[in-house]
């Protein structure tokens, strides 16, 4: 109870510290100390798997397992962000370090809220830290990006809310909001109206979308993602997609006990579906290496739906790709930023020779590229293995057919730029001495994610079977 | 006649002729009107609310609805020196048509779903209200419509909450206020952000991020 109390009342008083002594020195002790009791908490959701505090936030396997996501992602970001931050001036760092510990807070919470209001007003939370991040380098590009970013994803979640609503006057209309607790919903949903419940979900995925970074509003995520600074990509493309995925889940393992859970999960396949199907499209004619990246991020959520849409006993791929996912799509946005601070420039086709330039951050991207292709001996090898025996065993054969052509076509992209960037001749190559520090926390992460490969982490593994119940 | 039917049809018509005006000036007395007819249904369900849940709620509708959010939004008008819908916006015959046709769409919502026979003129009101927030969203050039449109959504959000839930659960409407406060806050200060860097508030400026 302490340690979680600790964490909360810390992260707060971090930001406000941070925002009333500005200066180099505080944000870098800031920001680790903020890491610091945020690896308290994930020693404490190590150990107290299904305790609840507050009321309202309860450490179940799915808020232990991004908890734990979220230290090690954000771990390795705020490190990263000390060596991209170092020429930046006081005002934006202030703006910058205040943005991740706070997207950071929002996320956690959003992993732990055991109540629909609550992790609406978390999610609602995350807006603003992003915003904040996407508006950094306050450039134009930036301005755009982040005035779409508030404005379309408030939408979003305002319509999301009206969704949570739609459950709460439809279930009971006992008083009070006791009803929204996921805990509760479930227990009561079977005698619910079906048409509320479809108009229910259908706001709520809709509305978290923008969060999810799915069909239908992915645009401004991907935006984002291109606008923010590197380490903040990393961080929205992992930690702020585990929130999205936390927010439609815990509605979707509320509503999966009444009849609706077949509708819910075509609903669930066909957004998988489009999903991959736009991430396909715009990477065989994309420019740009984090907008690149930010489309990987809607493939890899889009076979996340369609994973859900299996039916539980197949939820192990999803989860599976959610965890890869954190690790292996934080280094490459990580290593964007390296190459970017070197070249100047995200745009693939300019970048050129990167293998002559920065050898160990060459092997990184390409490392990183083949295993979010789920070429072996990468982690998303056995998710996606998972994803298609699923689907061949239910004897989906149309939906493995769409969706494999349109991986094959999709990895066509992603490699013919990579191979453009690591291998085409420049001019005149100068070599960066890549910091080893920084090149090793990649690394360490990538081979965590090859390990799963040969050895199943039997902790990560007992938490996705928990959730499997 | 019921008095939360006639707030309802009060609150109908201001949605309507937010559709039909193009001075921007009208659409913050629209917004400060439904501030105050929102309010009006917490005053008709008074009995059923606590005394704490009576005071956030007559801040959310009566001061923050009615005069704090028009206020934030007549400095932004004097900031980005606006009046008036874009002169490339649909104009105003259509908007009725579209609001007609919400309307027509928001009755027939109601009529196939369960809902109790005292509710049914309030989700319309809601389901009216969502839509015409979206119709803003979607038929306007200006960011300021926008703005509004988000505004008129969320207005729905505090309607449907009104009309699913016996009570105003505490915990919703704290959550609602604060995220209208911030959100508006946020949505402000990058709208006069592009009006300095812009010099005006069309959304085609804002369309340089592509593939």
């Amino acid at each position: 109870m302490i340690v979680p109390l600790t964490y909360f009342i810390i992260s707060v008083l971090l930001i406000a510290l941070l925002n009333i002594f500005p200066s180099k020195r505080i944000f870098k002790a800031g920001s680790l100390i903020y890491m610091a009791i945020h690896g308290l908490l994930a020693s404490f959701a190590l150990m107290n798997k299904g305790v609840t505090i507050l009321s309202f936030f309860t450490f179940d396997a799915l808020a232990v397992l991004f908890i734990l996501l979220s230290a090690l992602t954000g771990f390795v970001a705020v490190i990263h962000s000390f060596s991209y931050m170092t020429d930046e001036t006081v005002p934006a760092q202030n703006r910058f370090y205040s943005g991740i510990i706070g997207l950071l807070f929002a996320a956690n919470g959003v992993y732990l809220a055991n109540h629909a209001v609550i992790t609406w007003i978390f999610i609602e939370a995350t807006t603003i830290a992003v915003t904040i991040l996407i508006y950094h380098h306050r450039h134009s590009n930036a301005l755009e990006a982040a005035w779409k970013y508030v404005f379309i994803s408030s939408t979003g979640i305002a319509l999301a809310y009206i969704g949570i609503l739609f459950v709460g006057g439809n279930i009971s209309s006992e008083s009070g909001s006791s009803i929204l607790f996921y805990k509760n919903m479930a227990q009561s949903i079977i005698t619910a109206d079906p048409l509320w419940l479809k108009l229910s979900f259908l706001f709520i995925l809709l509305g978290y979308s923008a969060k999810l970074e799915t069909f239908p509003l992915y645009t401004i995520s991907i935006d984002a993602n291109y606008a923010a600074p590197a380490s903040a990509s990393a961080l929205m493309a992992t930690v702020l997609v585990n929130a999205g995925f936390t927010a439609i889940y815990r509605i979707y393992a509320a509503f999966s006990a009444h009849a609706i859970i077949i509708w819910m999960n075509h609903v669930l396949v066909f957004t998988g579906i489009i999903s991959v199907f736009i991430a396909t499209a715009y990477m065989l004619k994309v420019k740009n290496l984090k907008r690149l990246l930010g489309y990987s991020t809607l493939e890899i959520m889009g076979l996340v739906l369609i994973g859900m849409g299996q039916g539980k006993s197949w939820h192990y791929a999803p989860f599976l790709l959610l965890v890869m996912n954190s690790l292996v799509k934080s280094v490459l946005f990580l290593q964007t930023g390296y190459l970017h601070k070197i070249t100047g420039t995200y745009n693939i086709f300019k970048n050129k020779n990167y293998l002559e330039i920065n050898k160990w951050g060459a092997l990184i991207l390409l490392t990183g590229f083949i295993f979010i292709a789920a070429i072996p001996p990468s982690g998303y090898f056995i998710a996606e293995l998972n994803l298609f025996k699923g689907l061949l065993i239910q004897k989906k054969y149309i939906i493995f057919a769409i969706v494999t052509i349109m991986v094959s076509l999709l990895l066509f992209g992603l490699f013919s730029r990579i191979f453009s960037i690591l291998f085409s001749s420049g001019e005149n190559p100068q070599p960066v001495k890549q910091n080893i520090w920084l090149f090793l926390l990649q690394l360490s992460m990538l081979l965590i994610s090859m390990l799963y490969c040969f050895y199943q982490i039997p902790y990560i593994e007992n938490l996705i079977a928990d959730l499997l119940k | 006649m019921d008095i939360k039917i006639i707030i309802s049809v009060l609150f109908g018509f201001s949605l309507i002729y937010l559709a039909y005006t193009e001075r921007f000036k009208s659409y913050i007395a629209l917004l400060a009107f439904q501030g105050v007819l929102m309010f009006s249904f917490t005053l008709a369900e008074v009995i059923k609310t606590t005394a704490i849940e009576f005071i956030i709620l007559l801040f959310e509708t009566l001061i923050f609805k009615s005069i704090i959010i028009p206020i934030l939004l007549s400095r932004i008008l004097k900031v980005t020196n606006i009046s008036r819908v874009h002169k490339h916006a649909l104009p105003a015959s259509y908007n009725i048509l579209f609001s007609l046709i919400a309307l027509f769409a928001s009755i027939t919502a109601v009529s196939v779903m369960h809902i109790n026979e005292s509710a049914k003129i309030y989700m319309i009101t809601s389901f009216f209200a969502l839509f015409t927030g979206l119709i803003l969203i979607i038929t306007h050039r200006l960011m300021f419509s926008h703005l509004v449109g988000f505004l008129v959504i969320e207005n729905a959000a505090i309607l449907f909450s009104y009309s699913l839930t016996n009570r105003f659960p505490l915990l919703i409407n704290i959550g609602i206020t604060l995220d209208i406060l911030i959100t508006v806050l946020i949505l402000g200060m990058l709208l006069t952000r592009v009006g300095s860097r812009y010099g005006d508030l069309k959304v085609d400026r804002l369309s340089s991020l592509r593939d």
